[in-house]
């Protein structure tokens, strides 16, 4: 270890970290960047990756520790102070104006001026320089709103760079990106590194973290558990290192038996409350036994999609039938009786209530059936008991059935929606991003729990994921969504790979009307 | 459901529950010492002001059957607005819908001829009906037409007001009364009395007051009706996705929880008046949401919170007389703790110290 003491540019050492909820986020860990490097900060979801950038980003103040910046000891009580000490955060959900341009984004906060006047050309003058320095080429003038999601992201970066930003963190950027997207901003990063900017690059995806990083340091509930050159270890190394024991994620699948159609949807459009159309005319079938992966970038019309078959928003044109009885005119009470389960994308808003206790949470689609009342009168004792067999079958951990969900992690929420969801034995299943930002474990037990319900319930399984290896080894077959219309079908998922997947995500290839019409089962 | 962890700690729910209590605890402490300070600036005998204050409600008979008097309506008012902000709807109407069920009881109670008992059920009734009417506009405007409950409700009690004053001074007034008055209940219309003092004779409203309140608690945590409004009040759009029929659920509260409260305004006629006499609303359904706030909403709290209201009252008044501290005094008091306990922040970061604490000893526990 002959490394000089001037390398390193940042140190933050034995940051301790503990929410209001009691939830220790970070304990006692010591994180240190190189200048110049791209180093991972890897660990499952809630393992305090997040947490600990935003105590470097002044958006949390530690319990213990302190951060050296450049061998100097600095306080940083907010994002404006990291500004200006050179620090730069992409979070992960991008913090953009919508309605306004790249330009204006850009300068928000430190407008240009002309007297009292925004200064529209200097802004877009500005931006242009940037983002010719870094070879990030952008449009100015572009309205967010019209971008794609991997020209956010670099309108986010380049705005660090144009607040003089010299550390750059990026919280999971390739979460929401297609693969060539990704490549797109992995050749950035390192044109980045090149010009001696130091990067650290959050994820949970190691063939990522192998492929761009210089150095990892890995986090599990809230301590380090190793920091390594990259090139030292393997993939297997860090997984382990992460998680603690050997990890299967790849889940043994019999083979489906497919049968009779149980959801048909029919010509299906739909136009948003701006009047753009998001579904046009999209048919698909989903039969019994059989899991249909719906892959998509976000925005081509997954969201509208699960909205319509779940009952929350009115179909405006086309058909759907449930079991043969036509969706249009239910209520959600009315395709849950007809034996529709769902899970919303969005699990703290549509998935539980947080104030109530799990016992509670989990009987708010079958409250009034028999055996959890009698005449209006709840039974509580066997309302406890189901709860409780719930809670041992997904293994969720809390202090009991009584205990407010507010007080469970994400992983343990989706658990108790999981839980909810899947015992209610349904013949169509909908889910959206069941995994989405929850750990391992629970990911784990999650998809096994929908490969079991296709089965043992032989239940049609619709599946809407933004991951594609979710939908790769969770789906049977596969439906990719694209500018509100279905650009391919793949039955059979051998040879079908994500690059495969992305180029139909992308809108660079799309399949006949033959083959996408294989999806139609009459 | 308390129960302690294995190794000794609290879970962090405990934690909070445990706040929960403090903070009204302390909130009740901290108002009570700025009683004493107005007190103290305004008496001349302070300290023999604070010793009448603590304690004047039970110093007499006639004090307490005053308290009692003072309790007893504000029992079915506190539980019609604990049952309408448990769905969510922060429905305002309470006061309009009392009024205007005292008004419509004693339409019933002044018809001669209806033999006793059957006579206050029929009361009830009628007030139950007409208070279930106004506390409905709003759920219905709501739900119909997306009008904001707060804003709807808050502007109907001017309505319920000036419509109760005419139909009192116009077509229900007595014409032989020297003031504006109905005519005199029937003798068959009025509720027993409990108790007699010289000063107050409380009713056995106070007992239907109590039995109400069991019921609401019933209603909200045992029933599937309760279920649905208390899961529709906690999140609106899980109780939708979940197929719980959210329209139907606001509406039916609107419903019941105006009935309870036209049903306290029967109850407190026929238990105390001769005669309708109020040109003005008499306060109540205020007080229901001072109340409901200080028992965090759920109706097991109600009788303590309306008690602890009442007894500052009670004394206020014995105060007024025997020193000249304004009556008025007490609203001071009665502010700061409705302040408080909404105040969510408040003690919030002693709360989340112990937490840290907590959680940061239970870690250091468990690594040995």
């Amino acid at each position: 270890m002959e490394k000089k003491l001037d390398e390193l540019v940042l140190s933050m050492e034995h940051i301790t970290k503990v929410y209001g909820n009691g939830f220790v986020a970070n304990n006692d860990v010591t994180f240190q960047l190189r200048r110049g490097e791209i180093h991972g900060l890897v660990g499952e979801n809630g393992a305090g990756k997040t947490t600990l950038m935003k105590v470097l980003f002044g958006h949390e103040k530690p319990e213990e520790g302190r951060i050296l910046l450049n061998g100097e000891k600095v306080e940083i009580e907010n994002p404006l102070q990291a500004l200006d000490l050179g620090i730069g955060m992409v979070h992960q959900h991008y913090k953009l104006v919508d309605t306004l341009t790249v330009a204006e984004n850009m300068v928000l906060g430190a407008e240009p001026k002309k007297g009292v006047f925004f200064h529209k050309r200097k802004a877009i003058q500005m931006t242009r320089e940037i983002s010719e320095r870094y070879n990030l080429p952008i449009d100015p003038t572009a309205v967010i709103k019209d971008l794609s999601v991997g020209y956010k992201q670099r309108v986010e970066i380049l705005k660090n760079l144009l607040r003089g930003a010299k550390i750059l963190l990026l919280d999971e950027p390739t979460a929401v990106l297609t693969p060539q997207e990704t490549e797109q901003l992995f050749s950035q990063l390192k044109f980045l590194k090149g010009e001696g900017f130091t990067i650290v690059f959050i994820s949970h995806k190691l063939g990522e973290v192998k492929e761009i990083c210089d150095r990892i340091t890995v986090l599990r509930s809230g301590r380090v558990t190793g920091t390594a050159d990259v090139k030292d270890i393997s993939v297997d190394d860090i997984a382990r290192m992460m998680v603690g024991r050997d990890v299967f994620l790849n889940i043994e699948k019999r083979p489906p038996a497919p049968h009779g159609p149980v959801l048909k949807v029919r010509d299906v459009s739909c136009v948003d409350k701006y009047g753009v159309l998001k579904l046009d005319k999209v048919s698909f079938d989903v039969r019994a036994g059989e899991i249909l992966g719906v892959a998509g970038v976000e925005g081509n019309g997954q969201s509208e999609l699960a909205e319509l078959l779940t009952g929350l928003v009115p179909l405006q044109d086309g058909q759907i039938f449930v079991d043969g009885a036509p969706l249009r005119g239910k209520s959600i009470r009315g395709l849950r009786d007809l034996g529709v389960s769902m899970v919303h994308e969005d699990r703290m808003i549509y998935g539980v209530s947080s104030p109530q206790s799990i016992a509670e949470n989990m009987i708010s689609d079958r409250y009034y059936k028999c055996g959890y009342s009698s005449h209006g009168r709840l039974l509580l004792k066997k309302i406890k008991e189901s709860a409780n067999a719930l809670i041992r079958e997904f293994t969720i951990k809390c202090d009991g059935e009584f205990a407010p969900v507010s007080t469970l992690s994400g992983g343990n929420i989706q658990k108790v929606v999981a839980a909810r969801e899947f015992s209610a034995s349904p013949k169509l299943m909908i889910v959206s991003h069941p995994t989405r930002g929850i750990d391992i474990g629970a990911t784990e037990l999650i998809r096994k729990k929908i490969v079991a319900l296709r089965d043992e319930n032989d239940s049609a399984v619709l599946l809407f994921s933004a991951d594609l290896t979710e939908l790769l080894t969770v789906s049977d077959s596969i439906i990719v969504l694209y500018d509100g219309r279905i650009a391919a079908y793949f039955q059979n998922l051998e040879g079908v790979d994500e690059q495969v997947l992305g180029e139909y995500m992308l809108g660079i290839k799309m399949q006949s009307a033959q083959e996408i019409g294989g999806v139609i089962f009459d | 459901m308390i129960k302690k962890w294995t190794d000794g700690t609290l879970s962090t729910y405990q934690i909070e529950q445990r706040f929960t209590l403090i903070r009204i605890f302390c909130a009740v402490l901290i108002s009570l010492a700025v009683a004493f300070l107005i007190i103290c600036v305004t008496g001349t005998t302070p300290l023999e002001d604070i010793f009448v204050f603590l304690t004047a409600p039970l110093s007499s008979w006639s004090c307490f059957c005053t308290l009692l008097v003072k309790f007893s309506p504000l029992l079915c008012t506190s539980c019609a607005v604990c049952l309408m902000f448990s769905s969510g709807e922060i429905n305002l109407s309470g006061e309009g819908a009392f009024f205007i069920g005292a008004i419509a009881a004693t339409a019933v109670g002044v018809i001669p001829g209806i033999p006793w008992g059957i006579h206050f059920l029929l009361m009830a009734l009628a007030g139950a009906a007409a208070g279930a009417a106004v506390c409905f506009i709003p759920a219905a405007m709501h739900v119909r037409f997306g009008v904001f409950t707060v804003i709807s409700s808050l502007m109907l009690n001017y309505v319920a007001q000036y419509l109760g004053n005419w139909l009192v001074t116009v077509p229900m007034r007595d014409p032989v009364s020297g003031f504006e008055a109905s005519k005199q209940l029937e003798p068959t219309a009025r509720l027993t009395q409990l108790l007699h003092s010289p000063s107050a004779n409380p009713h056995t409203g106070i007992l239907l007051g109590l039995m109400l309140v069991a019921a609401t608690f019933f209603l909200l945590y045992k029933t599937t009706f309760g279920y649905e409004v208390r899961t529709v009040g906690d999140n609106r759009k899980f109780a939708q996705f979940s197929g719980i029929h959210v329209g139907r659920t606001i509406l039916l509260t609107g419903l019941i929880g105006g009935a309870m409260c036209g049903f306290g305004g029967a109850v407190e006629i026929s238990g105390y008046y001769k005669r309708l006499q109020w040109t003005s609303m008499p306060g109540f359904g205020w007080d229901g949401v001072m109340i409901a706030i200080l028992a965090r909403q759920n109706p097991r709290w109600i009788p303590l919170a309306a008690l602890f209201l009442a007894y500052v009252r009670t004394s206020a008044d014995v105060l007024n007389l025997t020193a000249s501290i304004p009556t008025e005094s007490v609203n001071i008091v009665q502010s700061i703790v409705i302040l408080l306990v909404a105040a969510e922040g408040f003690l919030r970061g002693c709360e989340k110290h112990l937490i840290v604490k907590n959680s940061q000893a239970a870690l250091k526990r468990k690594e040995g």
